[in-house]
């Protein structure tokens, strides 16, 4: 078998995690350049897709591999700290008590770049982000989508081959997401590396993602490419998802 | 008439008959720092500080109140860590640590400084050892001040600690290690931080703690001037030899007392301390 496999590229992932009560086995594979939503209410796993791609938590079986980089197989487990995921939290979760661009700085300070060169490198990521007015004000005093974008420079800075969005736009208001989710679509499109993004809302899929992948009580109901998805969905639950968000 | 003021239609709702030990229980409570206050010599306030030995039990006094707050802050903080994340721990195991930890602040300090006698004296389970292999002689030094004080004064730094620590979002420490932080960058880079006015308050009380600490000290350090005679020492034995001096030390450790209560405002007074 491994003779045969061609180099891989990109996110190819088993993810099986077992609990009591719950099963969630989903296999995805993310080429570099493109973005695949999970979509699925609370509950569906989502989020324990997520946490397993970015490596803070262990899997009851499966694999997850990037590029030619093996990041979970077997026994082997590669830490949060050091796979790379690029992960924007749901609630962003920024560092409170740090600046935005001590936020960006964060993550290069973790890996080892002088104090000088890593602010640098992060206040280029805030002017490429059209954060540079906001480089010392604290998360607090952010809206929405300014912490939104803070929170994608602290993620991209570090220039990750995987990228990790859960619940993207939960965090903000009804009258800017329809702004903020097209501005981040731009900033997708221009990422070179995989992205996993995870979300309740069929509207950030159709915006965002090349594929879809729906999740129910931790299964696959349905996959493929996110218009495909939304045209014929397979069954009411995935047309009732779809028929309400894509408006 | 009905009042014209939007008042709680429900009023205050205490009973009559409350009010009568309520006034008394705050009686209580002030008068006798008014008599306190109304018996100070207010005119000879300098000279008694100057010319007995008030200063220098208020210089000793505060050095081993910092002293104690420091061994504190380095010893309390990791144990208030522990105890914060023992969540996964056997829950037996978990509340005997605890409980372990809240004891000196329930025993009376005499017992803590008997017990530390015990510990540390020349025949003690480890001074003993201290004494024949170092020629360590703790109690009745300056050091078994700082000792006595850190015993009786660590459970505030370390149940304020734990306290900030569990209300602190551990999802932060979550987006610090995909940052790629080690579990020590992720402690003084971002934990750490976040529960600083936890460290702060907790740093606070010890001190006030520290410095009103009289039955561990005398009992384990004993009352020697200039090496263990503190402020709440010096006042005691001032009572009977040299009363306006009592006095002024009790003055000034009041001071102290509602400089820490000030300082804790927004925690306490307001009741917001969970």
């Amino acid at each position: 078998m491994s003779a045969l496999s061609t180099r891989a590229s990109g996110l190819d992932a088993v993810i099986v995690v077992e609990r009591p009560a719950f099963r969630l086995d989903l296999a995805l594979a993310v080429p570099p350049g493109t973005v695949t939503a999970v979509v699925g209410p609370n509950g569906s796993g989502k989020s324990t897709t997520l946490r397993a791609l970015a490596g803070l938590l262990r899997m009851t079986s499966g694999h997850i591999r990037l590029g030619d980089r093996v990041l979970d197989e077997g026994d082997l487990h590669v830490t949060a700290a050091s796979r790379g995921a690029g992960v924007v939290f749901q609630d962003y979760l920024l560092f409170p008590h740090l600046s935005a661009l001590e936020n960006v700085a964060f993550g290069l300070h973790a890996h080892g770049m002088p104090h000088k060169a890593a602010l640098g490198q992060a206040r280029e990521w805030l002017d490429r982000f059209a954060l540079a007015d906001f480089a010392g004000i604290r998360p607090g005093q952010l809206s929405g989508g300014q912490a939104q974008r803070v929170a994608l420079a602290r993620a991209m800075v570090l220039e990750p081959e995987l990228l990790l969005l859960d619940e993207p736009m939960a965090a903000l208001d009804a009258s800017t997401r329809v702004e903020v989710r097209a501005e981040l679509a731009a900033k997708l499109r221009s990422y070179g590396g995989s992205t996993v993004l995870v979300t309740h809302d069929p509207t950030d899929a159709l915006a965002l993602a090349d594929e879809v992948v729906v999740l129910d009580h931790g299964s696959v109901v349905q996959r493929g490419p996110v218009r495909a998805v939304a045209r014929a969905p397979v069954n009411d639950y995935v047309a009732g998802l779809f028929g309400s968000g894509a408006a | 008439m009905p009042k014209t003021k939007p008042v709680d239609r429900r009023g205050s709702g205490i009973p009559g008959i409350l009010w009568l030990p309520a006034g008394l229980g705050l009686a209580f409570l002030v008068l006798p720092l008014i008599a306190l206050i109304g018996q100070v010599p207010w005119a000879q306030l300098g000279s008694i500080v100057v010319t007995s030995d008030v200063a220098q039990s208020l210089g000793l006094s505060l050095e081993c109140g910092i002293g104690a707050t420091i061994v504190c802050l380095v010893l309390g903080v990791p144990l208030a860590w522990v105890l914060a994340r023992s969540g996964g721990w056997h829950p037996v195991l978990r509340r005997g640590l605890r409980a372990l930890v809240t004891v000196p602040l329930v025993m009376p300090p005499v017992v803590g400084g008997i017990a530390l006698l015990l510990l540390l004296g020349r025949r003690g389970l480890i001074g003993t050892y201290l004494d024949a292999w170092f020629h360590i002689d703790l109690p009745f030094t300056t050091p078994a001040v700082i000792i006595s004080e850190s015993f009786v004064a660590m459970p505030f730094l370390v149940l304020a600690v734990e306290g900030a620590l569990r209300a602190a979002d551990r999802r932060l420490e979550d987006a610090a290690e995909t940052l790629g932080a080690s579990r020590w960058m992720i402690f003084r880079r971002v934990t750490l931080p976040l529960v600083a006015p936890g460290v702060t308050a907790g740093a606070v009380l010890c001190f006030a703690r520290a410095l009103g600490e009289f039955g561990a000290t005398i009992t384990f350090a004993g009352n020697f001037p200039g090496v263990t005679r503190t402020m709440p020492i010096a006042a005691y034995l001032a009572l009977e030899t040299d009363p306006p001096a009592a006095y002024v030390i009790s003055l000034v450790l009041l001071v102290v007392s509602i400089g820490v209560l000030f300082a804790m405002r927004d925690r306490w007074v307001s009741g917001l301390t969970s």
